[in-house]
């Protein structure tokens, strides 16, 4: 399918690993030009090489107002535009609503819920000038189906869907579309850290834990990130026009609600 | 109905006006002792002269960290045991998303937010020791169908159904529910202030605007703080044990999702 997005740019937040470079590798195939963000230096180098062509990386922590002003400015002098953006962070810290303070809140909403907002308050007005961008924000089923242990994420995550789309209508008929990405359990770096954790096996390796919480989920594997790059991509062609303020699952049949 | 909460205690957000009145007045007439809070002392004398009983006002301002804490502490004092906790806020500041800067952002998630989950981390503990407690949470429609013009507070209540939710299943097995009520438009002062701007007709008196907007409520009428009150108080019931983690609707058939 051509999706007619050929010479968009496309700035991907946290998108050195996992899901975002996943949305980054689909975007370049459909011949956009991409800038990823990361914290870390090495592993956005290794991402910019695996992701070849003119792929950059940029430097930024996207819980930081600063880096978020200067990578925004960087990626629009360095691709010449951002017509695409794909909003990304790491998960806020885990455990029970009951243990966290105040202050675990306050990080977590500059985390989850402003970082979203910031870029997409830089983004959206280029966007509405020129009467085409997408904006993809990659959410979580958390958002849908509250996930225990994960009340920081599951509040602000919900926060972020009730902020764009608001955003959504505003500019729906400027030609700029705002949508949510909920993503179920991916083969990820992240997911493999936490495999232990989440079907409390602390005697298995990553590795096994991983195998075994695959077989939870109704498909009895996990997401590739390819396979969630691939959505991105849609949702960012022209052909997906008539989207918007929509969160779409993507997560192997492990949501159970019918809506 | 014997709801079966008379002698129990109940600490009522923003309650000397509007919605948290209709719940304090409503858990009063049920045999609860209620304590009213709001920033005008004068407002709050007249609501606890007409609620009545031992009720008392404590004046302060639920979005400061320091009004809270003594809030709790009068409130405790007075009731002895606090078994039923409404939160409540003033709505954050209208205006479309990208006219609000990132310090707009703090301050509705300081008023809106923090203040709810605030008062839970208090609340929740000895609910959780003696077995028994209601939190109901006041929400807004919005949080399901985002309301035009009102981006922060569509994103902060949409994301405290995530918090409350998370919660609410923690603590499930304890004896304590946690639910939210998702109003429509109800006739509060609030209301019959802005429902001229909100049919788009500021020539309109209060009265006109108000009777014009109730034409486009399926209804073809506001909602009364007394029908409001009486949802609050059936799910502060014994009866209501097993409804917990609910967002409830009490619109007048506003929000047109099915489920």
């Amino acid at each position: 399918m051509e999706l007619g997005i050929k010479g968009e740019s496309a700035l991907i937040l946290a998108g050195s690993q996992g899901l975002g470079f996943g949305c980054a590798r689909a975007l370049i195939g459909e011949g956009v030009k991409v800038a990823i963000t990361g914290r870390n230096a090495e592993t956005g180098a290794k991402a910019v090489a695996a992701l070849g062509g003119d792929a950059i990386f940029l430097k930024g922590d996207v819980a930081s107002e600063e880096d978020r002003a200067r990578v925004f400015a960087e990626a629009k002098e360095k691709l010449g535009k951002v017509s695409i953006l794909v909003t990304n962070a790491g998960g806020p810290p885990t455990g029970p609503f009951l243990g966290m303070s105040l202050d675990d809140w306050r990080a977590a909403f500059e985390l989850s819920l402003l970082s979203a907002v910031d870029m997409a308050r830089a983004a959206a007005p280029d966007m509405v000038a020129a009467e085409w961008g997408r904006i993809v924000n990659i959410s979580s089923i958390s958002v849908k189906e509250t996930t225990p242990n994960a009340p920081l994420a599951n509040g602000l995550k919900t926060a972020v869907i009730g902020a764009f789309s608001t955003l959504a209508r505003e500019i729906a008929d400027k030609g700029v579309t705002v949508n949510h990405i909920l993503p179920g359990p991916f083969d990820t770096d992240l997911l493999r850290r936490v495999s232990r954790d989440l079907i409390q096996r602390p005697d298995l390796s990553e590795e096994e834990a991983t195998v075994e919480f695959a077989k939870h989920g109704p498909m009895k594997r996990l997401g590739t990130i390819d396979e969630f790059g691939s959505l991105c991509a849609y949702l960012c062609s022209r052909k997906a026009g008539y989207i918007t303020a929509q969160s779409i699952v993507m997560d192997g049949g492990h949501v159970t609600s019918l809506y | 109905m014997d709801l079966g909460i008379k002698g129990e205690g109940a600490l009522i957000l923003a309650s000397s006006r509007g919605l948290g009145f209709g719940c304090a007045k409503a858990l009063a007439d049920e045999g609860v002792r209620v304590v009213l809070n709001g920033l005008s002392e004068e407002n709050g004398r007249k609501a606890a002269k007409a609620i009545g009983g031992d009720t008392i006002f404590v004046a302060a301002n639920v979005s400061k960290p320091e009004d809270r804490a003594r809030l709790w502490d009068e409130a405790s004092d007075h009731l002895g045991e606090i078994s039923i906790l409404v939160t409540n806020a003033y709505g954050p500041k209208a205006g479309k998303f990208v006219d609000r800067n990132n310090e707009d952002w703090r301050e509705a998630f300081e008023q809106t937010f923090v203040s709810a989950i605030d008062m839970a981390y208090r609340a929740a503990p000895p609910m959780v020791e003696r077995g028994w407690g209601r939190i109901i949470n006041i929400s807004s429609m919005s949080a399901k169908e985002p309301s035009t013009n009102t981006p922060l507070g569509n994103s902060l209540k949409a994301g405290l159904l995530g918090a409350f939710g998370t919660l609410a299943r923690e603590i499930a097995a304890k004896g304590v529910t946690v639910n939210s009520l998702l109003p429509g438009p109800f006739d509060t002062d609030l209301l019959r202030k802005y429902a001229k701007y909100m049919v788009n007709d500021e020539s309109l008196t209060d009265a006109e605007g108000v009777a014009k907007f109730a034409e486009t409520v399926p209804a073809k009428r506001l909602g009364t703080i007394e029908e409001f009150g009486a949802v609050c108080a059936f799910l502060c019931s014994r009866q209501a044990a097993y409804m917990t983690a609910q967002a409830i609707s009490v619109d007048g058939a506003v929000v047109r999702t099915m489920l």
